[in-house]
């Protein structure tokens, strides 16, 4: 009988709960590197200093009881100190120092291995990205469809490798504690990284990147549609800084023309002499008007006069000479760079449809541009971003503006919702999969708003500390803040939100944007936590919100508290009212005259909580952390695996020649058919 | 010298074999005997020199057939799928000058390259399934390829009465179909490229997803304005991703939307 090799996985005899004591030693190790990042804060701050300084006002001022003084000298460094010396204490009493090192060492094999692989499929990954950027600079330049179609194809084919790499990633990360841990806090500081950029790459910015660089290789020209706020104008100078590094920016607005824009003809100053001034005002004003061929026989007449007063008023001694200037959408074509038009949907749609030209033109093909001759370079594309929505697009703009059909067609393909990021609308608990419902099959819920929030209160080595029900503040703020975005942008929502009076919610004034949610992430971080989020969702957004809408402020305060999650303090109801006719939201002067009272209710008194890394990663990731697993290798039988080797290869054989045999007859008739055809046309 | 009886006698006699070699290998997973082992190589190698005879007549076969193409001088490849033992042409075939092209063999299932023919009359290609580049045939008066999936490049079908694939899927570059009366591709999801009509009557492509390019319409077509709805109807959909061209008799663009 030939047993099949298996590495055997089982349990080794133990006399104490192995798991329990590994689930400590990472609490330990927990504990510990927030003692040390403590401990390099203090000396970042000088915080034994300050604590003293802190304790002489104290006592001059004498505001505190002695006990609450006490209270303050406590530090969070002893607590964890205690905290470390007690688990350590606890582990020592179940498990001898040899069996600990045993099973710390096992534990840093596991971590390694992942690192390594990790490394090697990123290695992977980069080269994959330096091959593609290859072949999409080589099917920009080139000319010929054919070719053109196999360079796409083989794009595509690194962009699935690309993904499946990334999918492979994740999936060495649920292996395992150590991978696990290491994944979500290595993925944590990669986004502390991006947060000071404005545009951090979480799953959906990151598909919105690539699908827009895709087309832009592709087709030259990508327009991001979406509300105020959500980024987009940030994604496009990432996207535009790594496909052609330096990039060209025009700010759209009504007035814009398309000198601005195309090019603009400055004049120069020369001498000449008065006897030509004719000749000349003749020339300038037969270029003004092949320049401007719209305006009506009155406004030419006008500017005429103007031309000729100019031209003698300098001719006395001097000529005007003209030269060509290339602005920002033109220089763009010209050295084969990226041009971002934002807000393009304030800009007139006839001048925009001077892009077309260039979009198509072949590359280095010359074409002409509002009568400037100009070479379109590879590398050459145009990235529109507007704050509107595409119903809003096609309905509105399309049909007022009457924009040129043929970029409108050109849009298409390369118009890319960028909407609000996605967020789960359910419990924390609930938003946390069990590895059994990960297995089979069960989506993660949504969660990349919560993660820029965890991103920013964390610190560089993801260390989280803040009031014990922190991270359940946070993802509920993230579920409210995602919801009133969706809202303001008319996205679809899964289940229609009313107010208890029935009436819908109309937000369209106060852009509730990625910032909105960040500052008051960060002013409650700033202020270590000290009051309830509440007075921070109401300093950064109910009273902002007031003085652009106060309709608009009263909806959002009264959605916030009627769906449970924050203002449930009675004081937030009694001070602030919300007029039932027209929403109008009262009571904000009386917060702004006494706000220190009012924050001083809000305070929480609770000790702050530190949360250890399993905490963070699980809901950073939205997956329970993976149990351990003891591993023992079973020896292989040599004698079994020489036979299973001969097995395999019989095996590999008779599956060559199978689908032979099982579709001989059909492939026999199909060659006497042949023979057949073929000879008797020989004949 | 045929081969197709020898063949055919050969048949039975592996076929049985085969299904030998199955219940050999289960024994042999319980059992590891050597012998056991030894008689399922032999059986093994018997079926492989015949597979490797088979290959070789074929090829052979195929090529008396490749050597009637008019570009003799341009290579030409014969490429054999161990998978299912049908052949690849990578490589061009002109059969221009050919009347009718029905003798075209049954194992061939994909030219790589462009496959063209002129003033043939039949064209009969019953189990090609892809042509990698473009297929191009003039003045033709049945077409025949009841199992082409996929146009790599381009499909010209100038003059022909009617144009019936039934199974194409993907034609990758321009389709352009003049002076042809019906076109019926009931299973077309996309042309890559243009999509150039005259005087058709019945156009049936009722699961088309895309059009790259522009659309051009004769001036002449006899329902020229449903034509220019359904293309329009099309852009809408966002189907058709170009312009709408109509163009006169002498090749002349008149309209354009």
């Amino acid at each position: 009988m030939i047993k099949k090799v298996k590495i055997i996985y089982k349990y080794m005899p133990k006399k104490y709960n192995e798991k329990e004591v590994y689930s400590k030693l990472l609490s330990k190790r927990g504990a510990e590197r927030h003692k040390a990042s403590q401990e390099y804060a203090r000396e970042k701050v000088f915080y034994d200093e300050r604590l003293q300084r802190l304790k002489q006002i104290l006592e001059k001022v004498s505001v505190f009881t002695p006990e609450e003084v006490e209270e303050v000298e406590k530090d969070d460094l002893e607590i964890l100190s205690q905290e470390i010396k007690a688990l350590q204490e606890e582990i020592e009493k179940q498990v001898s120092l040899e069996e600990i090192k045993n099973l710390q060492s096992r534990s840093y094999k596991r971590l390694f291995q992942f690192m390594r692989e990790r490394k090697s499929l990123l290695d992977a990954q980069k080269e994959l990205m330096e091959v593609r950027k290859k072949l999409r600079d080589e099917y920009q330049e080139e000319k010929n469809d054919g070719r053109r179609n196999v360079l796409s194809e083989l794009i595509s084919k690194y962009t699935e490798a690309f993904k499946q790499i990334e999918a492979k990633i994740k999936k060495i990360s649920f292996r395992n504690p150590e991978s696990f841990l290491a994944y979500a806090l290595l993925e944590l500081r990669k986004y502390k990284k991006e947060l000071p950029s404005g545009i951090v790459e979480t799953d959906y910015p990151k598909s919105q990147k690539e699908r827009a660089e895709e087309i832009l290789t592709k087709s030259r020209l990508v327009a991001f549609l979406g509300e105020t706020g959500t980024g987009k104008t940030r994604l496009a100078r990432k996207i535009a800084e790594e496909m052609t590094g330096d990039y060209e920016f025009v700010p759209g607005h009504k007035f814009i023309t398309a000198e601005d824009l195309f090019y603009y003809r400055g004049l120069d100053v020369r001498k000449i002499s008065p006897s030509d001034v004719p000749e000349i005002i003749k020339r300038e004003v037969e270029r003004f008007r092949l320049e401007h061929p719209d305006l009506s026989p009155e406004e030419i007449k006008s500017w005429e006069e103007t031309i000729k007063q100019v031209v003698q008023g300098q001719a006395v001694s001097k000529e005007l000479v003209s030269e060509v200037f290339l602005s920002a959408v033109l220089k763009a074509a010209n050295e084969g760079k990226i041009v971002i038009i934002d807000e393009f949907n304030y800009i007139p749609p006839a001048l925009l449809a001077g892009l077309n030209a260039l979009i198509e033109a072949k590359p280095d093909e010359e074409i002409s541009v509002f009568g400037q001759r100009i070479k379109v370079k590879p590398g050459f594309g145009v990235i529109l971003t507007g704050n509107i929505t595409r119903s809003e697009f096609r309905g509105r703009y399309l049909q007022r503006e009457k924009i040129d059909p043929a970029l409108v067609n050109r849009l298409n393909s390369g118009l890319i919702e960028y909407g609000s990021l996605p967020q789960a609308n359910m419990s924390f608990r609930e938003s946390i999969l069990s590895q059994s419902e990960l297995n089979e099959g069960k989506q993660i819920p949504s969660r990349e708003l919560f993660q820029i929030g965890l991103t920013l209160l964390a610190d560089e080595k993801g260390n989280i500390s803040g009031p014990k029900d922190l991270l359940e503040r946070v993802w509920n703020l993230s579920e409210e803040l995602s919801l009133l975005q969706k809202i303001y942008g008319g996205e679809k929502l899964e289940t229609p939100v009313k107010l208890s009076g029935g009436q819908d919610v109309v937000l369209k004034e106060y852009p509730i944007s990625n910032r909105t949610y960040l500052s008051i992430l960060e002013h409650w971080k700033n202020d270590n936590y000290r009051y309830s989020i509440d007075w921070y969702v109401y300093d950064n957004l109910i009273r902002p919100a007031s003085i652009i809408s106060p309709s608009e402020a009263g909806q959002i305060f009264s959605l916030l508290k009627e769906r449970g999650m924050f203002f449930q303090d009675p004081m937030w109801g009694e001070v602030l009212k919300v007029n039932p006719t027209n929403y109008e939201i009262e009571g904000i002067e009386e917060i702004e005259r006494s706000r220190k009272d009012f924050m001083k209710i809000q305070e929480l008194k609770a000790p702050k909580h530190y949360f250890a890394p399993k905490e963070v990663a699980e809901a950073f990731l939205g997956v329970e952390m993976p149990e351990l697993e003891e591993i023992e290798e079973v020896k292989k039988e040599l004698e079994d695996e020489e036979k299973i080797k001969k097995y395999e290869n019989l095996k590999e054989r008779y599956d060559n020649v199978k689908s032979f045999i099982e579709n001989l007859e059909q492939t026999i008739e199909l060659y006497c058919q042949d023979e057949k055809n073929i000879l008797r046309n020989k004949k | 010298m045929p081969h197709c009886q020898t063949f055919k006698q050969k048949i039975k006699e592996l076929k049985g074999k085969a299904q030998n070699i199955e219940a050999l290998l289960s024994e042999y997973v319980k059992t590891g005997d050597k012998k056991t082992e030894e008689k399922i190589d032999s059986l093994l190698k018997e079926i492989e020199k015949f597979k490797q005879e088979f290959k070789t007549k074929a090829t052979q076969l195929i090529e008396k057939f490749i050597q009637r193409r008019e570009n003799k001088n341009e290579k030409v490849e014969i490429i054999f799928d161990e998978r299912d033992c049908r052949f690849i042409i990578n490589g061009n075939l002109d059969f221009s000058s050919r009347i009718h092209l029905n003798d075209f063999p049954n194992l061939i299932k994909e030219i790589a390259g462009t496959l063209r023919t002129e003033s043939a009359h039949t064209i009969n290609l019953p189990n090609l399934e892809k042509i990698g580049k473009n297929f191009y045939t003039l003045f033709t008066h049945t077409i025949n390829l009841p199992n082409l999936k996929e146009v790599g490049g381009n499909l010209e079908i100038p003059i022909a009465q009617t144009i019936n694939l039934p199974n194409l899927e993907k034609i990758e570059g321009d389709f352009i179909a003049l002076l042809t009366q019906t076109i019926n591709l009931p299973n077309l999801e996309k042309i890559g490229g243009y999509f150039s009509v005259s005087n058709a009557q019945t156009i049936n492509l009722p699961n088309l997803k895309e059009i790259g390019r522009d659309i051009s319409f004769n001036e002449d077509n006899s329902d020229l304005n449903a034509l220019i709805e359904v293309a329009r109807e099309w852009r809408e959909k966002g189907i058709l991703r170009g312009k709408i061209k109509i163009f006169n008799e002498e090749g002349n663009l008149v309209q354009e939307f």
